[in-house]
């Protein structure tokens, strides 16, 4: 869509993570990783938008927030798209792009623990669910 | 057009929440919500088919808003407590209990079948060829196996079946009223937004 169209208003509400990606993240995510946040906050926070109340990761949760935006990134086509939105993203969680880039896929480790594992579960099949819910092979 | 159809697919939501009296919520009736979010979360696709039709239809497009609007309006005041209480994936379950017993069942009966099949097979190996009891077990093994094999296709049918509809209610199992919630809210925004930015428009305004 042609950005500077006639709904200029209405142009903002474009997403760049898909809505229902976005909400099957939320059941895994806020009050976890995330302090509460409404559904619609959790969306917007996703999408690099303004929230109605401020965003606050929890403590010692980045390495999970990595795979987490990991997870998100590969969904978002052009892959160029999705890099972007990884480092705007991890700018708005205070994580670093060099602690991304070494720790993405730490949860996948063998070694991992099982928290960490079970994370990783819970949003693999997110994205799964997602993915069916669309419809998309 | 999703557009054209989303207003009066959400009146069906908000005319269930509106008469829903006493008990708790069936398969069928949890169908239309979970749907609903299924057919319509893609609002991205939303806001493009509004940038087409503004230029093709402005005037249509401020009745399609303006009726989404109020249908987002009524969901959001109503009492959403029925849907809150659903437990999706329970219901999910019991709804497809009888598809998979339907095609228990027959997988039973085809392998029983098979076996008697293959009982007789195994005993015409042993017979000579000439013989009489082999002419008449040959026939019987012939006439076995034709009904195994009308008994097999009934059992991968009903497993097709149960398949399709467990992938056709996929919608269901994973449903939680706060996607809906969330939806509709959304959907309320890019109304109000469509509808402002018609009004900018008209008014002649960048």
């Amino acid at each position: 869509m042609n950005r500077a169209s006639l709904l200029q208003e209405t142009a903002a509400w474009m997403d760049t993570v898909d809505l229902a990606l976005c909400l099957f993240i939320y059941e895994v995510c806020n009050d976890y990783q995330f302090e509460y946040l409404s559904g619609s906050d959790f969306v917007n926070f996703l999408n690099l938008k303004p929230t109605g109340r401020a965003v606050i990761v929890r403590p010692k949760e980045n390495l999970r927030i990595c795979y987490m935006v990991f997870s998100i990134a590969r969904t978002i086509k052009p892959r160029e798209r999705g890099k972007l939105w990884s480092e705007e993203f991890l700018k708005r969680c205070g994580i670093s792009k060099s602690y991304y880039d070494k720790h993405r896929s730490d949860v996948c480790n063998k070694g991992a623990t099982k928290e960490n594992q079970d994370f990783r579960k819970s949003i693999d099949k997110a994205v799964e669910n997602a993915r069916r819910l669309k419809g998309t092979p | 057009m999703m557009i054209r159809q989303i207003t009066r697919r959400l009146h069906e939501v908000n005319t269930l929440l509106a008469t829903y009296g006493q008990g708790v919520l069936s398969f069928e009736q949890v169908l239309p919500p979970s749907l609903f979010y299924q057919d319509f979360n893609d609002t991205n696709l939303l806001v493009r088919e509004a940038a087409c039709l503004v230029k093709e239809n402005p005037g249509q497009l401020l009745d399609f808003s303006s009726s989404l609007l109020s249908e987002t309006n009524k969901y959001l005041s109503l009492d959403r407590t029925p849907l809150q209480s659903v437990d999706f994936e329970t219901l999910f379950r019991e709804h497809l209990k009888p598809f998979e017993l339907r095609y228990g069942e027959a997988k039973a009966t085809a392998t029983k079948l098979w076996s008697e099949y293959s009982a007789m097979s195994s005993r015409l190996d042993f017979l000579p060829l000439d013989s009489e009891e082999y002419r008449s077990l040959d026939a019987k093994c012939s006439a076995a196996k034709a009904k195994y094999d009308v008994a097999h296709a009934h059992a991968n049918l009903l497993y097709k079946e149960w398949v399709q509809e467990r992938d056709r209610n996929f919608c269901v199992w994973c449903f939680k009223p706060v996607f809906l919630d969330v939806l509709v809210e959304r959907l309320q925004g890019i109304a109000e937004s469509i509808i402002s930015d018609i009004r900018r428009m008209k008014e002649g305004e960048p």
